[in-house]
């Protein structure tokens, strides 16, 4: 098996500067195109149908919640690479400042989480095979004794 | 010779010029600010400006500006989730910006959500701003919210 590369990393890095142009921008038909046929969302415990339309689908879900998501930009970050050169998971921490869109601008932090990415390589391309986001809570923290959840 | 496309230095090297461009800024340090940019570089500013001229009289009545406003010294601009698009001379670059702001009274917030548009040039070799358009995270990026039809 080939090892995951520098240009690997840098590659999947910009895959995932993808996602984020893609959300913050809903931009649903080029969000579709960032994962593999097979791929699954899972958000918040919530399994989205596979391949890039069930992709697409966790979008419109995600746009049509009630209060404006238009402001938001996803951000990724401290990625932890683990793979190799076709298939490679990655854990990020997951920042969303949300700037209304509208009026005198200020900005709220929408979510405080991490993600767990699988990519895999298709024809030399890589893609979302596995995207699973998590609130900064629970299993997470198992490392600490006597965490409940969050109120 | 035709210029090939971006390599991981390149891509390191855009990395590295990005980070200066925050740590430079927000440390108020005119002279490494300066050096990250063209001799005739341009800071467009959505609501001032643009700052533009010979021997980089943008960036430095940018900076300048930044040294009379009093609730500037505090900030940090975080950029990140970087698309680059050209080749080994010239490329394009957006990415998010994300400002927070550190207060004398101790408070912090986030100051400002936007995004960056910018052109970078390969001049002897090091990786140079041309063009920075600072452009906040409201507007025609987010044409497609449909919710925001006719309210902008």
């Amino acid at each position: 098996m080939a090892p995951l590369t520098l240009e690997d990393r840098f590659l999947i890095r910009e895959l995932q500067a993808r996602y984020s142009w893609a959300t913050g921008t809903a931009d649903v038909e080029a969000f579709g195109e960032l994962f593999a046929p097979h791929a699954r969302v899972t958000e918040l415990g919530r399994e989205f149908p596979p391949g890039p339309e069930g992709a697409r689908q966790f979008l419109r879900d995600w746009l049509d919640r009630p209060g404006s998501t238009a402001g938001r930009q996803h951000w990724m970050h401290n990625r932890v690479f683990d793979g190799d050169g076709e298939r490679c998971t990655v854990r990020s921490f997951v920042l969303v400042p949300h700037m209304n869109p509208v009026g005198t601008a200020s900005v709220l932090i929408g979510f405080v989480g991490h993600c767990r990415d699988t990519f895999v390589k298709i024809d030399g391309a890589w893609r979302y095979e596995e995207r699973t986001v998590e609130r900064w809570e629970g299993e997470v923290l198992d490392g600490f004794p006597d965490v409940g959840p969050v109120a | 010779m035709t210029p090939g496309p971006l390599t991981l230095e390149d891509r390191i090297a855009i990395d590295d010029l990005f980070a200066s461009y925050a740590w430079s800024a927000d440390r108020g340090r005119m002279d490494p600010f300066l050096a990250l940019f063209t001799h005739d570089a341009r800071i467009v500013d959505p609501v001032y400006g643009p700052y533009e001229g010979p021997d980089r009289a943008g960036p430095r009545r940018f900076l300048e500006l930044m040294h009379e406003n009093h609730t500037f010294p505090g900030r940090q601009h975080w950029v990140g989730q970087l698309l680059l698009e050209g080749d080994t001379e010239r490329c394009t670059a957006r990415s998010f910006v994300m400002v927070t702001s550190l207060h004398r009274t101790g408070a912090t917030n986030v100051h400002l959500v936007a995004w960056y548009q910018d052109v970078l040039l390969k001049v002897d070799g090091s990786w140079l701003i041309s063009e920075r358009v600072i452009r906040p995270w409201r507007g025609d990026v987010l044409q497609r919210f449909p919710e925001l039809a006719g309210s902008q």
